[in-house]
């Protein structure tokens, strides 16, 4: 017993555990009472805007490497591309043509607004980004973000000049898709165990899905637009014990190395969603 | 407070704010796969290493903060962890020999796997599935890298701003070279 008596007196009298159980008491109390409120946004804008400043000018250097790299790798493809852009724009005004004739409104226009990554989450899981754009370029909650390889997230908070996207492996961020080859439609999620990989949900077990398959994003859900890129089927299994198959998504674009990005206006979206007849609870 | 405490204070808090500004810029360029160095970590347990559990519980804490408040989904979790590990890191290397590389690469691969594993314990209760899987796939790898990068992050700052750190004990230790068996 007085041993016990020693070894707390012992132990209150330590000045790092005295320390310690102070923090984590702080910790604790943060945890469980104060997780995210509207009283942080106002202290979590004006950490951005600084980590926004300093990391951009930081990341400037990295990004030459991989801007180098990417500049020839894109300096041969504009060329196919600006062909293919020439046969869509044919494509386009024919389309155009024809819904006026069948009586449609013509289909609205995306307007992309330029943004680069100027930091990313320091955390362990790596899916919030920060971008350079914020509420004086327009920019609001809600955003598209998307990237030539794909879809990117949507805009989670939005500061003076820099906003936060939460990427589409955040826990927060469930798509719709559709699989490109057979149309089936399921939900693509974050995987929690293996960070830039995707789980996809709600899918029957006699599915037709193979690993090589192409996921878009279904425009189901009223969030993002229908169409988008979001990656292809890695991995297929079924376990016992589960009805559900195990079907692992990787996504087109390879988040650790996102320099820059295309954010979308919702309110485009969702009136062409509202054209093309898809439901939308925030419209309709 | 004396002037070299002020000067080891100082260089800490450089320390960590360079560490955190790479981790949020540079790193992620770094990563294989989901594999990455944790930078703000591996300076947390440089700072347990040589100053001791109550300078680096308190960094560890500030540091985890911040990091919550930068880009964290909720408070708290990063802070509990950090402390903790730095608590951990800066009492149970008080016995061991610390000037070693090995010993300071050992430490730090520990750090990173004991960190990760309060991390994902908190992130997802009750799934010891998802525990090992996040160990596993995340955890082993990133341990390996973050002693290795940490320790070249380490070894320029020192040279950066000429500093020789020296380690701060709380009891005596015999290098292992001297050690008569």
């Amino acid at each position: 017993m007085h041993k016990i008596e020693d070894f707390l007196a012992a132990s209150l009298r330590d000045r790092s555990l005295q320390v310690l159980l102070i923090c984590v008491a702080i910790s604790v109390v943060l945890m469980t009472k104060y997780q995210s409120g509207p009283w942080l946004s106002s202290p979590r804008a004006s950490i951005d805007r600084t980590i926004g400043q300093l990391t951009g000018r930081m990341g400037w250097f990295a990004r030459l490497v991989w801007l180098a790299e990417e500049y020839r790798t894109l300096y041969s493809q504009i060329a196919d591309r600006t062909v293919e852009l020439e046969r869509l724009e044919e494509l386009r005004r024919e389309n155009e043509r024809l819904r006026r004739e069948l009586g449609f409104s013509p289909k609205s226009e995306w307007e992309f607004l330029h943004a680069e990554v100027v930091g990313k989450e320091t955390g362990r899981l790596g899916t919030v980004i920060l971008v350079n754009q914020g509420s004086l370029a327009g920019v609001g909650t809600g955003w598209i973000a998307y990237s030539p390889q794909g879809l990117v997230g949507k805009v989670e908070a939005v500061g003076d000049e820099f906003s936060r996207v939460q990427l589409i492996t955040n826990y927060n961020s469930p798509v719709g898709v559709r699989i490109e080859r057979n149309e089936i439609e399921a939900v693509v999620e974050w995987n929690p165990y293996l960070p830039n990989r995707l789980v996809m949900r709600f899918i029957q077990p006699e599915i037709d899905v193979k690993a090589g398959d192409v996921v878009i994003s279904s425009g189901l859900g009223g969030v993002y637009p229908a169409g988008l890129r979001i990656g292809r089927v890695s991995k297929v299994t079924l376990e016992k014990g589960r009805w559900e198959p195990y079907v692992e998504v990787k996504p087109f674009v390879d988040f650790s190395r996102l320099v820059e990005i295309l954010l979308i206006a919702p309110e485009r979206v969702k009136v062409e969603m509202r054209e093309g007849g898809l439901f939308n609870p925030a419209v309709d | 407070m004396k002037r070299d405490t002020l000067s080891d204070v100082l260089f800490d808090i450089i320390y960590l704010v360079l560490a955190f500004l790479l981790q949020g810029s540079i790193i992620g360029y770094l990563a294989i796969g989901p594999v990455r160095p944790d930078l703000i970590l591996g300076s947390v347990a440089y700072i347990a290493l040589r100053r001791g559990p109550f300078h680096a519980t308190i960094a560890g804490f500030l540091v985890g903060l911040f990091q919550d408040l930068s880009f964290g989904g909720g408070l708290g979790l990063n802070s509990f962890c950090k402390s903790v590990i730095a608590f951990a890191a800066g009492r149970t290397s008080s016995g061991l020999y610390k000037e070693r590389y090995w010993t300071q690469i050992v430490v730090l691969t520990s750090s990173v796997l004991v960190h990760d594993l309060i991390y994902f314990a908190i992130l997802y209760p009750g799934n010891i599935r998802g525990l090992a899987l996040g160990i596993l796939r995340i955890s082993i790898g990133s341990a390996v890298y973050t002693a290795l990068a940490c320790s070249g992050y380490d070894y320029l700052m020192q040279r950066i701003f000429s500093r020789r750190e020296t380690v701060v004990r709380e009891t005596p230790v015999v290098p292992p070279e001297q050690q008569v068996l």
